[in-house]
């Protein structure tokens, strides 16, 4: 059975959290708190224009007026947003790098150490074909694949140089999916993102290469407000995919990420996401707190956005990946696995907002609570006056590992449309004795076993993910479960 | 002031604190996310009286049965039927109740929804004048009762808090159908609270239909506790009314404890109807089944929160939740929520929830059939809304809700 086989493989390949170390980099650090002149001073630190100071500040004025929400079934120490810092950037003896030759070699080795190689001619030589974006705590240090992208007119560049080489790209489409004062985290993200990614693909692009970007928190103290925006213009498709790793710390990291996708006519977008912040120890000390906004807007007609998450690290996830379906006949699909360990909690979910005619979403998710660990999915659907013939198909499973972890459902579906469709499923199950007692007989361990019946269950999703991950996320699944069973 | 109005008093009187310092609930609560009731901040509202003239009762069971009526909120003698029963037990108004020493209203009286405080119930508590209670103990033969509510309101705005005690203790059985029926235009608001305790291998099946006037707004919490190996059935009917919100609270007290809830909702016109249901389970071995099915038309709305919560120490629960709606015309609309909360690992829970149009292929096999749409529309909306029925067999509740919906196929 080479599929059992496969799984054993992995299983046995598991480690803990290999990505904890720390790498020993000298780093350029703003003064330590939130204010106006931090914001003053990353804006300088970025060259930014002036109507993009000014929208970070009309930003802050917000966030300074906003309650942190309550309502997620999360609980955690008030956040000292004044004992962070905001502004974290490897020191450089330019303003950055222009080549790969350039970028310090300490980075270049955490890369490596990742997983992730920076250098063209290894991806050339067919390890993976992939374009990587790499942030590193608040900059991004390196951007591969930038001229056979520019060759189809594509553009992927970290967002603050998209700033400078295209404004007025970025000004049209900033904010417009994930309004600044959205909510409390998208408000703090938006007065205080340093880096992230920016795509354009133009008019009947198909982007010929995966993009990916790959974020790493690396300094002690800092938060990472990265920001990502997306635009597909008519006709055009990209496959895009981001991971995240962060050493192990005792103290808790904020994480406050906001992505906006836009999808015109025709046009197609898949983000995958695996996520593997530090989840913190066994005794639930540090791990990041994950706070992200992730929007996309369908708005041409036939336009298609798919979300694919992978959820297995950070001691606190919040996040709701959501499509709001303007164009008449698109499609929004969500496909997520959220595992959570020891003392990790997650309320994760997504959003469809069905405006256009004839629109469709499918909603998949799958949640495994072990340890202490808490897990809840939160969906809304709605179905708005004018969505005629839409539909809707979410199902949501989860599974419970051990008797302290607790799991939840909480969907919401709101329909104004009486031709529209919406239909929803979901169990709450523990892995049958049956089931476990089977694989314990032809010899596997508890553990494997375990694993491979988790493997199975999330499955429908994982075969969402783009084949170079898809083995990474199913080993992935084993390591996070590690020491959740026996 | 005997100890009993004493403390009836002080109870009262908790309610009019509690219930001052919060006020009706806002939508920014949870709970009341899609139903808006601060219309009801609006005007003075006066307790009802008696109207002058008061149709006669027309009862739905036959055979042995304890009839009570209350007219707007009010205990009405003389259309109610009281039997003998053994010593001990008790079939009869509240006030009456409250001069009782074995009775002992005062240990259960507000108890149970002390647990699940909700500023309307606390609106309840302050305003207690009538009721029924029923307290049976070790009475193995089924008892039916029957309680009718003719509602009418009067000119200017009125309302009423029944508050209603059910103790059943013992292997006692009781089949019980709560009837709220109006035909008045009148404003009027309806209150009514239930406490039930069901226990040791009791059983209680609770039928409700709530019919009240076209004005009328009509709240009902049914707070319940379910012991050791006892039974608590619930079928409600809600058809009537401008505003209803129907909230059942069933608590799983017991091992082998188990709750069966069915209902089916009716709306057409501006009328907005919720059912808001809380299972909580909290012992080993206890199951529960929510069907929720309803039927909206012209431009109302529905609401449907359901909620299966299962403790630590619940190893072993079962729980099946199903909403499902159709929507009949352009303009009305439906919110969902079917909640689960799982603390413990060895569960088998579920939910499932559908909104959206009649079948077409149904509809045309009907029509190529030579049945009109109407009609054709009507035959699928009535089976579909019957699978709930079929999960309760009492024959008389097929017959009503049959008169009921086809006076409101009329309507629609």
């Amino acid at each position: 059975m080479p599929a059992v086989d496969e799984t054993l493989d992995q299983v046995k390949s598991v480690e803990k959290y290999k990505y904890g170390f720390v790498t020993d980099i000298e780093a350029e650090t703003a003064p330590k708190g939130l204010s106006e002149e931090i914001i003053h001073f990353i804006s300088r630190k970025k060259n930014e224009p002036k109507w993009l100071l000014e929208w970070r500040l009309k930003a802050f004025e917000r966030w300074l007026d906003m309650k942190e929400p309550d309502w997620a079934m999360i609980g955690y120490p008030s956040i000292d947003y004044q004992d962070a810092y905001y502004y974290s950037a490897p020191k450089t003896s330019e303003d950055g790098p222009e080549s790969l030759e350039d970028v310090d070699p300490e980075l270049l080795a955490t890369y490596e150490k990742l997983g992730i190689p920076l250098h063209e001619q290894e991806v050339l030589a067919g390890v993976k074909n992939v374009a990587v974006d790499a942030v590193f705590d608040s900059v991004s240090v390196a951007t591969t694949f930038k001229e056979t992208l520019a060759e189809h007119g594509v553009i992927f560049c970290p967002i603050s140089e998209a700033v400078q080489s295209h404004p007025e790209l970025v000004q049209k489409y900033i904010g417009s999916v994930v309004p600044v004062s959205d909510n409390y985290f998208a408000a703090l993200n938006s007065a205080v993102f340093t880096d992230g990614s920016f795509v354009f693909i133009p008019k009947g692009v198909r982007c010929p290469m995966e993009l990916s970007t790959y974020f790493r928190i690396n300094a002690a103290n800092t938060g990472q407000f990265e920001r990502t925006l997306i635009i597909a213009e008519d006709d055009s498709y990209v496959s895009y995919l981001e991971g995240c790793t962060a050493p192990m710390r005792d103290e808790n990291q904020l994480h406050a990420a906001v992505v906006e996708l836009v999808a015109l006519e025709n046009a197609e977008i898949k983000y995958s996401t695996v996520q593997n912040w530090y989840p913190g120890d066994e005794n639930g000390v540090g791990g990041i707190y994950n706070f992200v906004t992730k929007r996309g807007a369908c708005r041409g007609n036939k336009s298609k956005i798919s979300w694919t998450q992978v959820e297995t690290g950070s001691a606190i996830t919040w996040k709701y990946p959501s499509c709001i379906l303007q164009g008449d006949e698109s499609r929004g699909e969500f496909y997520s696995v959220a595992i959570t360990n020891n003392f990790q909690q997650a309320d994760t979910g997504t959003k469809m907002i069905h405006i256009g005619k004839n629109t469709s979403s499918r909603i998949i998710s799958k949640g495994i609570s072990a340890g202490k660990s808490k897990s809840t999915y939160r969906g809304l659907v709605s179905m708005m006056p004018k969505a005629e013939k839409s539909r809707n198909y979410t199902q949501c499973d989860s599974l419970l590992i051990g008797s302290e972890c607790s799991a939840h459902t909480i969907p919401y579906i709101e329909s104004r449309n009486s031709s529209a469709t919406t239909e929803h499923e979901a169990t709450t199950s523990k892995i049958a004795d049956e089931q476990l007692f089977y694989c314990r007989q032809r010899g596997m361990s508890e553990e494997e076993a375990v694993a491979l019946i988790v493997n199975g269950f999330c499955r429908e999703v994982l075969q969402e993910l783009p084949m170079e991950f898809a083995v990474e996320a199913q080993k992935l699944v084993g390591i996070s479960l590690e020491g959740s069973v026996g | 002031m005997t100890p009993v109005d004493e403390w009836l008093q002080d109870l009262k009187q908790r309610g009019i604190d509690n219930f001052a310092s919060v006020g009706l609930p806002r939508v920014l609560e949870e709970d009341w996310k899609y139903t808006n009731i601060q219309y009801l901040n609006d005007g003075e509202w006066e307790l009802a009286g008696l109207p002058s003239n008061i149709k006669s009762p027309d009862w739905l069971v036959s055979g042995e049965v304890i009839r009570l009526c209350f007219v707007n909120g009010i205990y009405y003698p003389n259309y109610s039927e009281l039997l003998e029963l053994p010593d001990n037990n008790y079939i009869g108004p509240l006030d009456k109740a409250l001069e009782l020493e074995e009775v002992n209203v005062k240990d259960h009286l507000g108890s149970l929804v002390a647990k699940h405080s909700a500023s309307i119930t606390e609106l309840n508590t302050a305003n207690i004048k009538d009721g029924f209670v029923i307290k049976l103990s070790k009475l193995r033969e089924p008892i039916n009762v029957e309680i009718l509510n003719i509602n009418e309101g009067s000119d200017g705005q009125v309302f009423f808090h029944p508050r209603n005690l059910i103790i059943l203790d013992s292997v006692s059985q009781v089949n019980l159908v709560e009837r709220f029926i109006g035909d008045s235009n009148n404003t009027y608001f309806n209150n009514s609270t239930n406490e039930v305790l069901v226990q040791n291998g009791s059983n209680l099946r609770l039928y409700r239909v709530l019919g009240d006037g076209n004005n009328a707004t009509t709240i009902t919490n049914t707070v319940v506790s379910v012991g050791v190996e006892s039974v608590f059935e619930n079928l409600s009917l809600s058809h009537g009314g401008r505003l209803v919100r129907d909230e059942i609270v069933v608590n799983l007290d017991g091992i082998g404890s188990s709750a069966k809830l069915g209902g089916v909702y009716l709306a057409s016109k501006d009328q907005h109807v919720d059912n808001t249901v809380l299972v909580d389970h909290k012992y080993p071995n206890s199951k529960s089944e929510q069907l929720f099915k309803g039927a909206l038309a012209g431009s109302a709305t529905g609401v449907f929160q359901g909620n299966i919560r299962v403790g630590e120490n619940a190893d072993g629960a079962n729980g099946a939740l199903t909403n499902r709606t159709v929507l009949l015309s352009e303009k009305a609309r439906m919110n969902s929520k079917p909640r689960l909360e799982i603390y413990a690992d060895d569960v088998q829970c579920s939910h499932g929830c559908t909104t959206g149009d009649l079948d077409k292929e149904a509809l045309f096999y009907l029509r190529s059939r030579g049945i009109p749409l109407a009609e054709a529309r009507s035959i699928l909306v009535e089976g579909f809304l019957s699978e709930v029925l079929e999960h309760f067999d009492q024959s008389y509740i097929t017959g009503l809700f049959k008169g009921v919906f086809d006076e409101w196929v009329l309507g629609v």
